[in-house]
């Protein structure tokens, strides 16, 4: 079983931080004249601007890890499918995949994905959807130091629901993914 | 619809996917256009009053259908913070409003941006604007509905 926080609880904590920087935001006066405060002496346009980088870096954390939670559903699943020897249409081909990688470090996604695209009703603006959130998660992953031309980055929440669309059309195949 | 209509309307019709495309983009920054000269008249008032001061400025976007194009900013100012109104794109794929629903259908966004709150401002088939809270309902956006939205951002 993955370790990692599911979609669901990724959200939650983000939500939390979300509405903890707004009410940061609406108490500035109060914390510029806190000298205990990080915010300490600051004016209401220095206060703004440093609450909205902290938002867009958290924005950019979440979209990163709810990808992140994303791969372990998917990788865990297969694993799991192929151990418990599942029945269903796509634990034989994740088997074979899985054989002809035995001796690489590890699957591609992308080849995952392909399979359960053969088999699943996933519909073209949900593997394009996912296709582009996974081109923002490279960016994310892989130090942003390329212009991302993919588009403005999804916010978290519409990130997720993007990818709840991806993991529905696959439960439509079977019901009890994410195995694992 | 007369000959002389029809002759118009296919003279009309975009021919290629390439000018559909500039027709949707030049339709968006029309509605754009439109939207922010509309909340400027709101705001007149403030202005007059000298409670707060408004400013054009441009960015930059990108789309995957539109590639790179510039788009206006419209900025709010008051008390040393600044409401910045940032275009996101026409292409929304949907936007998940309190409670997890899901508003399909848009046809362009503008996220209202004021230190770490972030409204998204979307516009439905029909044209209307629609203001989507992180908490609370989807409301359209109105003379009243938009004075309520920056008091909650300023105060």
């Amino acid at each position: 079983m993955s370790s990692f926080p599911r979609a669901d609880e990724l959200i939650e904590a983000y939500e939390d931080q979300g509405e903890a920087l707004e009410r940061l935001f609406h108490a500035r006066p109060t914390l510029a004249a806190d000298p205990r405060s990080r915010f300490h002496k600051l004016s209401a346009g220095a206060i703004q601007d440093r609450l909205e980088q902290d938002r867009q870096e958290l924005d950019l954390w979440v979209v990163m890890m709810l990808m992140a939670s994303f791969e372990a559903a998917i990788r865990t699943d297969a694993k799991d499918r192929i151990q418990s020897r599942t029945r269903d249409e796509v634990r034989k081909p994740l088997r074979i995949l899985h054989d002809k990688h035995e001796h690489e470090s590890r699957i591609r996604l992308a080849d995952i994905l392909a399979i359960w695209e053969d088999h699943a009703p996933v519909s073209a603006s949900a593997k394009s959807n996912l296709r582009i959130l996974l081109k923002h998660r490279n960016w994310l992953a892989h130090g942003r130091h390329w212009t991302n031309k993919s588009g403005k980055l999804p916010a978290p929440l519409d990130a997720r629901a993007n990818l709840d669309d991806y993991v529905q059309a696959l439960q439509a195949n079977a019901a009890d993914f994410p195995r694992g | 619809m007369n000959m002389r209509d029809l002759i118009e309307k296919l003279k009309e019709q975009p021919k290629t996917v390439e000018e559909h495309r500039e027709e949707q983009k030049k339709e968006w920054l029309g509605a754009l256009k439109k939207f922010f000269t509309e909340i400027e008249g709101w705001l007149t008032p403030a202005v007059t009053a000298g409670v707060l001061t408004t400013a054009r400025a441009e960015s930059e976007i990108v789309e995957q259908d539109f590639g790179d194009y510039r788009v206006p900013v419209l900025e709010i100012r008051s008390g040393g913070l600044t409401v910045r109104l940032d275009p996101v794109g026409v292409r929304v794929v949907g936007v998940v409003a309190a409670g997890g629903r899901r508003l399909l259908g848009l046809r362009g966004r503008v996220d209202l941006v004021c230190g770490p709150i972030r409204v998204p401002l979307v516009r439905d088939a029909a044209g209307t604007w629609k203001a989507v809270p992180m908490r609370g309902e989807p409301r359209d956006v109105t003379e009243e509905s938009f004075s309520e939205l920056l008091g909650e951002v300023l105060l």
